[in-house]
């Protein structure tokens, strides 16, 4: 997966011909909710395993993999909730993610990104309570976004099932960023609640067809995923709950300052695009907000949702030569506990 | 008349910045190899007896076993030299002289802003990396060391924040009295490798002489005498103590990082890659194998791990120091106020061990003193 370029005028004039021929922009959820589809979409279904003509082959995991056109890919997934709390968000989402490419390389002066689009929801009553397509460097990755069943469901408990993105980062990905530059990818959730605190071994296996050994907590889950990704939770503060305490403090106690508010959902190309150009580059907020072009409010809320995220990063120049002997075989004194 | 002190110095500096081998034992007479060797040998004699260690004065020692080590590389390179017919060449710019036995296999990487020759050999290994002595434009020597898998750039990212914290510090800032006692961090960037592979490169500055805790414990395998393992046990206290003033947890206070100087007694603290945020939710995810005995329960039990688990791991180097049963708590004979306070460092309740490692600190040195006094001994340590 990673082939192909995006391109802003593909996606226009496809979305011009479904309009011309009377084809939703959002296709696959509105037959499955007039009952001419049914189930997840096939390509978006967590138990996909990889294709033949991978090295993984038959494994259930996406891949971010560097090809010819994109050498160094940068893989970026953003998950969102598309629970009924969330409102009207999740169309707005759904419409706003197909510039989110355009965003991240025009402004954020990132060469190769690869974006992964899914949705999450509620594993306790939701029918389909995780969605994930695959990495995409072009068009597909619309394919997938309109391919989401924005199933409007969740129960009252003010909580989803985040960590099932998390399971997915820690356990269903693999990365040539990481793998061939140890550079981590970065991890969106986007939603109004808090996570349900564990991952079940039947969600594992109904929902990603692998066994568990042990149910897992959200926080073994976010330890695991962050050791390959760099992890952010952007709260919809225009979501159901934008004062409620408990839920900020359940995230900040999760995350830290890498939980984020977000006062316009509709600006989340920007936040997600700045926050990837702030780490990318450790510039401050204000220039990153300079460097994306936004003004005004939404220059404001992008500031007001960027500010608390610390830049402490290492500068990722890459300097000339090579190591003197060939590397080590990677086995190392260190074991996992 | 200078004194042989800044004899030694200055021929120290002439070696450093030589540009030839004429340079330095000057011209040698036309004629077969054996009357070069010979005339290399006189002009190296005469040179070593200047500033050989046993003819500097106390202080100078060190500064004189440098140079005089060095001095004798050079000799090795110049025979060599005159065996390839090539000791009248100047060396190649920007090398310095030759120390290294074969320069053809030296490379070099370069940041954004300097450039660093690595020898062929690395020197060490850390626990994600490989460690080279290299040597920048000016001469001086450094360490640089490489990710030994693109998969472990960020523990050595982590430690390069961590010693960059360290190194940042303002004057008014505390941390800033830990500069002398952390590796001072110069440069980090990554380079390329084979198949679009990227590696993280860290570069320290060199600290000579210094040997790890664990090479103490193999020198003495029957234990330190306890007199001289209390200074020691004073530098670990004061890494968990560094740790804490950064506002985290070391993560992984093993002999290997602890480093010390049997002369000067100070300590530097290493292992930064391992180290996190002080923040009473993180926890210790990963353990040095060989030293899993040095771990504390919570690390095993999955549970958050802060400032008491650095010092239990402290308890237990000094316990492993002293020839104790490590795993077993069991020390040798020991007053009782100094067994008191090291066996208080390893409860394996997180409640029941001391809550700062300056009470301990300070305890210990008060014990200490009044069972031994205050002056410590050198350590001695084999010739390795």
């Amino acid at each position: 997966m990673g082939g192909g370029n995006w391109d802003p005028g593909a996606y226009k004039s496809a979305a011009a011909t479904r309009a011309a021929t009377g084809v939703d922009d959002f296709d696959y959820d509105k037959k499955v909710r007039t009952g001419r589809a049914s189930g997840i979409h096939p390509d978006l279904d967590p138990k996909k395993v990889a294709g033949p003509t991978s090295p993984l082959a038959g494994k259930n995991v996406r891949e971010s993999r560097d090809n010819d056109e994109h050498p160094e890919s940068l893989p970026i997934a953003v998950i969102f909730d598309v629970t009924g709390s969330m409102g009207q968000i999740p169309q707005v989402l759904q419409k706003k993610l197909t510039s989110l490419m355009d965003v991240i390389i025009a402004k954020a002066g990132v060469k190769h990104p690869q974006v992964l689009v899914g949705a999450v929801g509620d594993a306790y009553c939701d029918r389909y309570p995780f969605q994930v397509g695959q990495f995409e460097s072009d068009n597909r990755f619309d394919e997938a976004l309109r391919n989401i069943i924005l199933e409007g469901g969740g129960g009252g408990q003010v909580k989803e099932s985040y960590a099932l993105a998390y399971r997915f980062a820690a356990y269903h990905t693999a990365t040539d960023a990481f793998d061939k530059r140890g550079k981590k990818g970065y991890l969106f959730t986007m939603g109004d609640e808090m996570p349900w605190p564990n991952v079940t071994t039947k969600e594992v296996s109904d929902i990603f067809g692998v066994q568990a050994e042990n149910d897992e907590s959200v926080e073994e889950l976010l330890e695991k995923a962050g050791e390959r990704w760099e992890i952010f939770h952007l709260f919809s503060v225009d979501g159901s709950y934008p004062d409620r305490d408990d839920i900020h403090d359940r995230w900040r106690k999760l995350l830290g300052e890498r939980f984020v508010k977000v006062e316009d959902s509709s600006l989340i190309c920007e936040v997600v695009a700045g926050i990837v150009h702030m780490f990318e580059t450790a510039h401050s907020v204000d220039q990153v907000v300079d460097d994306i072009g936004l003004k005004g409010a939404a220059a404001t809320a992008v500031k007001n949702a960027l500010v608390l995220v610390s830049a402490g990063r290492v500068p990722a120049h890459v300097g000339k030569g090579k190591a003197p002997t060939s590397k080590g075989s990677g086995t190392s004194d260190v074991s996992r506990v | 008349m200078p004194s042989i002190d800044a004899i030694i110095v200055e021929v120290g500096k002439q070696l450093r910045s030589a540009t030839s081998f004429v340079a330095i034992f000057g011209p040698l007479p036309s004629g077969d190899q054996a009357a070069k060797k010979s005339a290399l040998r006189k002009q190296f004699a005469y040179l070593a007896h200047s500033v050989h260690p046993d003819h500097a004065s106390k202080g100078s020692e060190k500064e004189a076993a440098e140079v005089f080590r060095t001095l004798n590389k050079i000799r090795q390179a110049a025979e060599k030299a005159i065996e390839q017919n090539t000791y009248e060449q100047q060396f190649k710019p920007g090398t310095g002289p030759v120390l290294d036995s074969d320069e053809s296999s030296d490379s070099e990487i370069q940041s954004a802003g300097s450039s660093y020759r690595l020898p062929k050999d690395s020197f060490q290994h850390g626990d994600f990396s490989v460690l080279y002595k290299g040597r920048m434009k000016s001469g001086d020597s450094v360490i640089v060391k490489i990710s030994s898998e693109p998969a472990y750039n960020s523990w050595l990212e982590r430690e390069a924040l961590v010693l960059g914290q360290f190194r940042d510090a303002k004057a008014t800032d505390p941390l800033s009295n830990i500069k002398p006692f952390v590796p001072a961090l110069l440069d980090t960037f990554l380079i390329g490798g084979d198949g679009g592979t990227r590696y993280r490169v860290n570069v320290m500055s060199y600290v000579p002489d210094l040997v790890s805790v664990a090479e103490v414990m193999k020198a003495y395998p029957m234990g330190l005498d306890p007199k001289d393992a209390a200074w020691i046990f004073r530098r670990v206290l004061a890494q968990t103590l560094a740790a804490s003033m950064a506002g985290l947890v070391h993560g992984a206070l093993v002999p290997d990082h602890v480093l010390i100087d049997p002369f000067k007694h100070e300590p530097t603290h290493i292992g930064w890659g391992h180290a996190f945020k002080r923040d009473g939710k993180s926890r210790i995810t990963h353990v040095v194998n060989r030293w899993k005995d040095y771990y504390p329960p919570e690390v095993f039990e999955k549970k958050p791990c802060g400032h008491g688990s650095d010092i239990y791991m402290a308890g237990k180097i000094m316990i492993g120091l002293l020839g104790g049963d490590v795993r077993k708590n069991k020390l040798p004979l020991l007053p009782k106020s100094v067994a008191g306070i090291i066996l208080s460092c390893v409860e394996s309740s997180r409640s029941r061990r001391p809550k700062d490692a300056r009470e301990v600190l300070d305890g210990f040195t008060r014990a200490i003193r009044d069972e031994w006094g205050r002056a410590y001994r050198v350590l001695n340590m084999p010739v390795r």
